[in-house]
């Protein structure tokens, strides 16, 4: 169980992902999520590079997993981010990055509040031709499936 | 609140429906003369959004003589949202069945009574009123008594309107539900009633009954080509007079010279449209595309027919074999439009042959037809502008120039508006000053095509030749009429009906289509209600397609492919106002190719008994004799498939032996599944499930103790309550890795296949596969893709790594496009297949892996490099359809 997870350590920055995380978790439990997705974009707003973490939960699962068998499997499976840096593309100066969230369907406003509004509509641009998928890492284990993979533009977006 | 409430509405000029106690219905429209209506409502569906109050408040409003607010007299609360930006259907259903009694039932007199309300002043609330309230209340009881559903009160008579609704079919058309809300078989319905739908498949109807003359056999006109020189070329165009209307009204002699009008509904305040109208009828203004209430104020004493489809087919028919007795080149334009390619001796007059058609055309069908005859297409289009009604016109060479000078652009073929409008800003209006243009510059201003085309028309030059058959391009289907959803369960409903619709015509057809384009629209950002009812208003399309690698028409590929572009707009489906499916890249659909794909795509689960030729029948066999005799009382699924189709009562579902089914035949099992309507599978699948489930729970036995184990716990499978196992260890490896045990090999070689593979998924597969016999390796690139699973799912290992341990024995020495080398290919791309399918969903990274290990395994073996090539577009189609993206390899 001895895995290293690298984590931010900017006080600042650990405590925007984790705030951010931690509002998605209602969705999640919902199984409303489909995606969340870090992109970094350029300064155009064009994004450079997507990590998305696709998520599908069994609903009807009953929680008997141990914390500590989910915690290794995650742990094992974020191993995998941490050497996938040479598919990662250097950025371009003045790159920024955000988190979304992609939903399944739209999240009935009334019943979420103030909650909800916490989350706006992204300004980042959209790819015009399919992206190319590169896989990090697929993990299937009840109630858990999530898989890992990075996007890039497809060279014929890149010429445009 | 009040006030706010009613602001809001008028703002929006909506309309505003009160509930009453009792299903009593207040209905307020605004914007009309008569502002509000009373009737009587079974609304169990309708609730959402809006106020229900308590039938006292009119009692007290009359009493007080003001309008007393609502809200203590509300019965369920329900606060408006803005969300609920449209009315419920029905409400707007109410306004049918409303319609007669508006003269009776009015409280608030018109409109600027109304604005006095919203300032809380008193309401003109007139005692006549309030007794016409109550006798209309018992009145509409009464019918709500005898219907319960929400079909409406039909009128028994219209009173205060001169018109009569002669339609055959009428009653049953009035009364069925109007949008994606109410009726599950809307899409169905929609294109039964659609005259558009109609023409538009008119013309596979017409292509598959004048096949023969199409392929341009027999016909009287019959002239060899050669000698053209003694001929000139004539074009006729022919058009039914006012189709719609003359069809239905030729067994009405009397309405020959009355206004008549053709439209699928006859409310007289509706705002459908009418689609056609006859001459008698236009000299009123009365144009198609019009709303029936306004047609009604022009011309009160007009008659509305509905749409009589079996008449319009019949006459197309006849129509159209006529003109296919007279000419051999037919270009069929629609169900009563068509342009024949005529070649004349110099010396006969075009207008003979043009005058016998007519003739003969109105003898057969009892309506009339307009000819224009012209040197091209265009001429003769342009002439029977000037024919109609009931003549027709030949434009000589020598008169062309003369006809265009005067003739406005607008009538030229393919100007619309905008072409209009821009030319006009020219001071250009009609064909002579067009003719001032030069080419350049129309092109600059109207882009090349459309500039070119423009300079040939106003100078009466068309290139374009009649063609008897035009290849169809795309099939698809659009709604945008009453598309109104609840939430997205609606919307998948009605993706569903949409895509059976397509692809029964695409069936209809005989093809199969690759590209899928879905079109959706949506209501445009501070858009109002739409004019027309149901109608889709002002709005913006967007349209998304997607190529499969192969051609599809099945019902279930087209809407997994829609339901995925749909969610991947990212919509509001209560905005959505239309939505079509289109298939294009059409090829001709091979039946006997799909049915195979599709009894293998449904029998994954099954594997085994496909092609299987070695271990499956002994294991359906021994399962059988083993499953059968302790339960005799069961009765054998097998013996009821070979009763046949004469056994008048199925074995309910629990007493079949699901292992005995799953190890069927593929043929045998789906009859058995359609049998059980599905249900068959499902248990199946479920089960399988289950099964796997519980495999990982056995502990470490004895083989034989455990083999009986799992024999017993096959019978009771059906009883899950039952189930003996302890639920501890279901977590796939990703969790926790099973434990190592010392098995006798000997001995679980000889198990059956199951029993074998729930006690190796235990074991760590690195000492599987060290052991495994070897003999299973040499005949698995020959044998099925089912051998392969198995394969893989005994030694509970992912392909990559298989193919990772076994790189050397996966390049047999065989030698390219031998009988052998080809099987192996298929059978292995027909197994990748499955592969891809399993894992696409859950997890890419396996396949990514798998290809790339292919990749580098494929420079040195060309069976494996035919292999990466024949299913990486698969991997690559796939992967577009679930991620939207392609796998960089």
């Amino acid at each position: 169980m001895n895995v290293v997870v690298n984590k931010a350590r900017h006080p600042q920055l650990a405590n925007y992902i984790h705030s951010s995380i931690f509002a998605l978790l209602p969705y999640i439990q919902k199984g409303l999520m489909e995606r969340v997705v870090v992109i970094f974009y350029g300064q155009d707003q064009v994004p450079l590079e997507k990590f998305v973490f696709k998520l599908t939960i069994g609903q009807s699962y009953q929680s008997s997993v141990s914390e500590a068998e989910l915690e290794f499997a995650l742990r094992a499976f974020l191993v995998k981010l941490n050497v996938s840096e040479t598919i990662a593309k250097p950025l371009p100066s003045g790159a920024n990055w955000e988190i979304t969230a992609n939903f399944r369907e739209l999240p009935s406003q009334e019943n979420e509040g103030e909650e909800a509004k916490l989350w706006v509509p992204t300004d980042t641009k959209q790819w015009m031709q399919p992206s190319e998928i590169t896989p990090i890492k697929s993990m299937d284990s009840n109630p858990l499936k999530l898989q890992l993979y990075m996007e890039h533009p497809s060279v014929t977006e890149q010429k445009v | 609140m009040l006030s706010f409430f009613i602001k809001k509405f008028q703002l929006c000029y909506r309309n505003i429906v009160y509930k009453l106690k009792q299903g009593m219905l207040l209905f307020f429209k605004l914007g009309i003369v008569h502002s509000v209506v009373i009737v009587l409502f079974e609304s169990r569906a309708f609730s959402h959004g809006l106020p229900v109050v308590k039938p006292d408040w009119i009692a007290d409003s009359i009493a007080a003589n003001t309008l007393l607010s609502w809200v203590p007299y509300q019965l369920v609360e329900h606060a408006v949202t803005e969300t609920s930006k449209q009315l419920k259907l029905s409400a707007f259903f109410s306004e049918k069945g409303i319609s007669r009694s508006h003269h009776q039932g009015i409280l608030i007199q018109n409109e600027t009574s109304l604005s006095d309300k919203c300032k809380g002043e008193s309401t003109e609330l007139t005692l006549s009123g309030t007794d016409n309230f109550s006798q209309e209340n018992s009145q509409e009881s009464k019918h709500i008594d005898t219907n319960d559903e929400l079909k409406d009160v039909k009128s028994e008579s219209e009173e205060d309107c001169s018109t009569s609704y002669v339609a055959g079919k009428s009653s049953d058309h009035l009364n069925r539900p109007h949008s994606t809300l109410t009726d599950p078989n809307f899409v169905e319905n929609y294109f039964k009633y659609s005259r558009l739908h109609f023409i538009g498949t008119w013309r596979n109807r017409y292509r598959k009954r004048f096949f023969n003359f199409l392929s341009g056999t027999g016909s009287k006109n019959n002239n060899p080509n050669n000698d053209t020189e003694n001929l000139r070329r004539i074009v006729i165009h022919i058009d039914m007079d006012c189709f719609f209307v003359s069809v239905v009204i030729r067994n009405f002699p009397d309405l020959l010279d009355k206004p008549v009008a053709v439209c699928h509904s006859n409310n007289p305040k509706g705002t459908a449209e009418i689609s056609s109208a006859n001459y008698p009828a236009r000299s009123y203004g009365i144009k198609a595309g019009m709303f029936v209430r306004d047609a009604k104020a022009r011309c009160p004493h007009l008659t509305i027919f509905s749409y009589d489809f079996s008449a319009y087919e019949e006459v197309a028919d006849q129509f159209y074999s006529i003109l296919h007795k007279h000419c051999k080149k037919v270009q069929a334009v629609s169900c009563d439009e068509a342009f024949l390619a005529v070649s004349l001796s110099l010396n006969d007059n075009p207008e003979n042959i043009a005058e016998i058609i007519r003739k003969e055309i109105f003898e057969t069908t009892r309506c009339t037809a307009s000819a224009g005859i012209g040197e091209n297409m265009l001429l003769a289009r342009l002439a029977t502008k000037s024919a109609k009604p009931n003549g027709q016109c030949f434009i000589p060479l020598d008169k062309v120039n003369e006809y265009l000078d005067k003739l406005p652009i607008s009538a030229l073929p393919g100007v619309g508006y905008n072409v209009e409008e821009k030319l006009r800003m020219k001071e250009v209006e009609t064909c002579s000053q067009l003719r001032t243009i030069s080419k350049d510059v129309l092109q600059k201003d109207l882009g090349s095509k459309m500039g070119d085309m423009l300079w040939n028309y106003c100078r009466g030059i068309d290139h374009s030749a009649v063609e008897a058959v035009q290849e169809t391009k795309s099939i698809g289907a659009e709604v945008n009429w009453g598309v109104r959803f609840k939430d997205s369960k609606d919307s998948e409903n009605f993706l569903m009906n949409l895509c059976k619709e397509v692809s029964l015509r695409l069936h209809g057809c005989g093809v199969q289509g690759r590209t899928i384009t879905l079109k959706v629209k949506v209501r445009k950002k501070g858009a109002g209600e739409p004019v027309k009812y149901m109608g889709c208003g002002d709005c913006e399309t967007i349209s998304r397609s997607l190529t499969v690698p192969g051609a599809i028409n099945d019902v279930g590929s087209l809407h997994r492919i829609a339901k995925q572009t749909f969610a991947s707009f990212h919509l509001d489906v209560k905005e959505v106002r239309g939505v079509g499916l289109k298939l294009s890249r059409l090829e001709l659909d091979n039946p006997s190719r799909k049915g195979i794909e599709e009894s293998r795509l449904e029998l994954l689960f099954s594997s085994a008994t496909r092609k299987g030729k070695q271990p499956v029948e002994q294991s359906c066999s021994t399962n059988h004799s083993r499953e059968d005799a302790p339960s005799g009382a069961r009765p054998s699924s097998s013996s009821a498939v070979s009763q046949g189709s004469n056994i008048s009562e199925l074995p309910p579902l629990s007493h079949i032996d699901l292992d005995v089914v799953r190890n069927l035949p593929p043929e045998i099992f789906l009859e058995m599944n359609g049998l059980y309507k599905g249900e068959l599978r499902k248990i199946l699948e479920s089960q399988q499930q289950e099964k796997e489930y519980n495999s990982e729970s056995v502990e470490r036995k004895d083989c034989r103790q455990q083999d009986q184990e799992i024999s017993t716990r096959m019978q009771r499978e059906l009883e899950p309550s039952e189930a003996s196992c302890s639920k501890s260890n279901y977590c796939k490896s990703d969790l926790m890795p099973g434990s190592l045990s010392q098995v006798d090999f000997s001995i679980l070689e000889n198990l059956p296949d199951e029993v074998r593979t729930d006690i190796l998924k235990q074991l760590p597969p690195h000492r599987v596969e060290n052991q495994f016999p070897e003999s299973s390796k040499s005949n698995l690139s020959l044998g099925s893709h089912s051998k392969w699973f198995e394969m893989l799912r005994v030694q509970n290992c992912l392909l990559s790594e298989f193919l990772l341990s076994n790189a050397t024995f996966l390049t047999p020495n065989i030698s390219p496009s031998s009988e052998e080398w080809d099987a192996i290919v298929v059978n292995s791309c027909e197994f990748m297949k499955e592969y891809i399918r399993q894992k696409i969903e859950s997890d890419i990274e396996e396949l990514y892996n798998c290809f790339r290990l292919l990749k580098r395994l494929s420079s040195k073996s060309s069976l494996l490099l035919e292999f990466y090539d024949r299913t990486l577009p698969l991997l690559q189609a796939s992967i577009g359809e679930h991620y939207g993206g392609k796998l960089h390899l």
